[in-house]
């Protein structure tokens, strides 16, 4: 027996992947490219045709961003009420087109807003939805294999929708890297006039934080600094590490949530995932929650006073010691030993 | 103001183990809390409903032993417990959990929903988004601030990757609140004596719900198999000694690793 709330799926209908793409102002989010790239992989792998889908108005030129990166059409969710982001009426849109156009995989970047729509979209279809997947593979059935980790990244799990469609999971930032930008690619692209209700939630203001410093998943060096610096000054010795080596300054979220560093520079669970070649702790106790954001770095350094620090079980190189009796001294041999170079 | 609280009693990952042996993660003497943005989400309950009057309610689907984490709500102020527990509602993923929360909250007319922004278990923030969208009232996720709150709606503060948003939702409404947005209070003796009586259970026949609905039936995804992960294997060198030697020590090895070395 089947929950009779369940709308009736007929499996053979649904048919192609698609991609929800997330704008800002007039741009398409790097992890929704990202996702075009492994969606791209799946089409392919199916055979069917990779879809982008933007929910938004007056967009010009930006829907074709997303053939140039691999989507053969895309559809944008057209109307004016649509003009800046509301998860009420995003997730309405595009409930709408997924059930007329039947996808049978749909995409999510999983930021705050991917992964407000994705999981308000899962409920009115009553299908499945596989968050922060890491990888995917195809059954022997047609199933998408959705790869997860759970447990703070102590396992993972393998999770399919096997009776619902479509089957839907969000991914990441960084976990797919972002496709080749091709402008010699041609695809259609579909304006679907659509109608949603007024929505009882309301954007009031938006303050934009702005990003200059090197953003954290770009850069080869990553010095991060964490509770254990004590004051926010602390952070004045890291950010001249990370120069010195040509590197990013990051945190955790204790020192993130404190204020102390932007949001965008938090490592971790719910902050980036990132590999560097070198990722440099301070101050960090390195819980499973703040590893498994830096598990693909290639070499870990900790350094921290504790002795039984639980970083010290999962890094290269460790120090024992008080962040400000060594850093200073760190520094110093860098400078004259680059200097000599 | 009635005001509902999501409590998921979760086990401490960070006690969970790698051993190297067996290759199996060690789950005994793993203890269990309160989720930790959970306890956010009740101070920020526990705040409004004394500020503008009310009741605060923590609600948990999960077996019986979740009581704990119930009774430790009401032991830092929660007015009461609702465990919804029955065996038909094991197996529950993500749908399924937030089908049962929603009802919950639709039976005891909840004019806001508060739960944590993601667990430490399995970390997916869908819950609290589904219990809204089963319920057709407004949410916003990932809120850390309250800047107003009235009869008809509540204006709060969140952030997103770009920056930071203020959102008025009309109340009904639910909210998930992350870590951090606040300093939860301390469970008190008089609130520990008191949650011992303060907790109520409730079958899938108190909700009403029909049982294909909720549980494994009523979950569309299904976890096929589970791999331990092996921790990347690290070197594992501590240097502890003098600070300018270990200064000197740190360099090589950095140096190393930028000359492409290590
Ligand atoms: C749902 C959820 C999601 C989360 N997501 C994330 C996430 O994405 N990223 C993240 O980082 N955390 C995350 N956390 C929080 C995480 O569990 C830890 O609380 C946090 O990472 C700890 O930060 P910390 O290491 O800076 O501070 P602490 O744990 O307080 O560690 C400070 C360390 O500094 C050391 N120290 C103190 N003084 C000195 C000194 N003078 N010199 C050298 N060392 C010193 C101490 O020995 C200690 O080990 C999450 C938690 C939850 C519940
Ligand atoms: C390894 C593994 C992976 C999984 N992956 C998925 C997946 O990708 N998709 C999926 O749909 N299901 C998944 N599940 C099932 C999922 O764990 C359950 O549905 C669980 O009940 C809720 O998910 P969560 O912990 O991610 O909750 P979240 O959505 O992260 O929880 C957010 C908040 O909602 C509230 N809340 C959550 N659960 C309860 C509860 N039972 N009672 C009261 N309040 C609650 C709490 O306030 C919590 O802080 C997975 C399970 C396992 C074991």
């Amino acid at each position: 027996m089947v929950c009779k709330e369940w709308p009736p799926v007929n499996k053979d209908e649904w048919r192609g992947v698609w991609v929800f793409l997330e704008t800002w102002g007039d741009s398409i989010e790097e992890a929704s490219l990202q996702l075009l790239g492994e969606g791209r992989r799946l089409a392919d792998r199916l055979e069917v045709p990779l879809t982008g889908i933007i929910v938004g108005h007056d967009l010009g030129d930006l829907p074709k961003e997303a053939i140039y990166r691999g989507a053969d059409q895309v559809i944008v969710a057209d109307s004016p009420d649509l003009l800046t982001y509301n998860p009420q009426k995003y997730s309405q849109a595009l409930y709408k087109l997924i059930v007329k156009y039947k996808p049978e995989i749909v995409l999510f970047p999983g930021t705050r807003r991917g992964r407000e729509v994705a999981s308000s979209v899962a409920i009115p279809l009553r299908t499945g939805l596989t968050a922060d997947c890491t990888a995917f593979d195809v059954d022997e059935r047609g199933n998408l294999i959705q790869i997860r980790p759970a447990f703070g990244g102590k396992i993972f799990a393998k999770i399919v929708t096997p009776d619902r469609r479509p089957q839907m999971a969000s991914v990441r930032p960084n976990v797919f890297p972002t496709p080749p930008r091709d402008e010699n690619r041609s695809g259609e692209v579909i304006r679907e006039p659509v109608k949603v209700d007024p929505s009882e939630v309301e954007l009031l203001e938006f303050r934009e934080t702005s990003q200059v410093e090197m953003p954290i998943d770009k850069a080869k060096v990553v010095v991060a600094g964490g509770y254990g610096l004590g004051i926010p000054k602390g952070l004045e010795m890291l950010r001249e590490l990370a120069r010195l080596l040509g590197g990013a300054l990051a945190g955790s979220r204790k020192i993130v949530d404190l204020g102390w560093l932007p949001r965008s520079r938090q490592v971790g669970q719910t902050g980036k995932t990132i590999r560097p070649d070198l990722y440099i702790a301070v101050g960090i106790s390195g819980t499973s929650q703040h590893m498994v954001g830096v598990q693909s770095a290639k070499v870990i350094v900790a350094i921290n006073r504790d002795p039984k620090a639980p970083i010290f079980e999962s890094c290269d190189y460790g120090v024992v010691a008080d962040y400000r009796e060594v850093i200073p001294l760190l520094l110093e041999e860098l400078r004259k030993r680059l200097a000599s170079d | 103001m009635r005001i509902l609280v999501g409590i998921k009693w979760v086990p401490r990952v960070d006690q969970m183990k790698f051993d190297p042996v067996t290759k199996t993660l060690v789950r005994v003497g793993v203890e269990s809390v309160v989720n930790p943005p959970d306890l956010n989400a009740l101070e920020m309950g526990l705040q409004i409903r004394d500020k503008v009057g009310g009741e605060v309610i923590a609600v948990s689907m999960a077996p019986p032993v979740a009581k704990e984490g119930l009774m430790e709500a009401v032991s830092m102020g929660a007015d009461r417990g609702i465990l919804l527990t029955d065996r038909r509602m094991a197996g529950a993923d993500t749908l399924a959990t937030s089908r049962v929360l929603a009802e919950a909250a639709k039976k005891l007319k909840a004019d806001l929903i508060l739960v944590g922004e993601e667990t430490i278990d399995s970390a997916t923030g869908q819950v609290g988004p589904g219990i809204a969208v089963h319920l057709g009232i407004p949410f916003i996720s990932y809120v850390h601030k309250v800047l107003e709150i009235g009869d008809e709606s509540i204006t709060v503060e969140r952030e997103s990757e770009r920056g930071v948003e203020v959102w008025r939702l009309g109340l009904p409404a639910l909210l998930t609140v992350v870590l951090g947005a606040n300093k939860p209070r301390r469970p008190t003796i008089r609130g520990k004596i008191r949650a011992k009586r303060a907790i109520d259970f409730w079958s899938l026949d108190d909700l009403g719900i029909d049982p294909e609905c909720v549980g494994f039936p009523g979950s569309p995804t299904r976890v096929v198999d589970m791999v331990v992960v092996e921790p990347p294997k690290r070197r594992g060198e501590i240097f502890q000694g003098e600070a300018a030697e270990a200064a000197k020590w740190l360099a090589d090895k950095i140096l190393e690793v930028l000359k492409g070395g290590l």
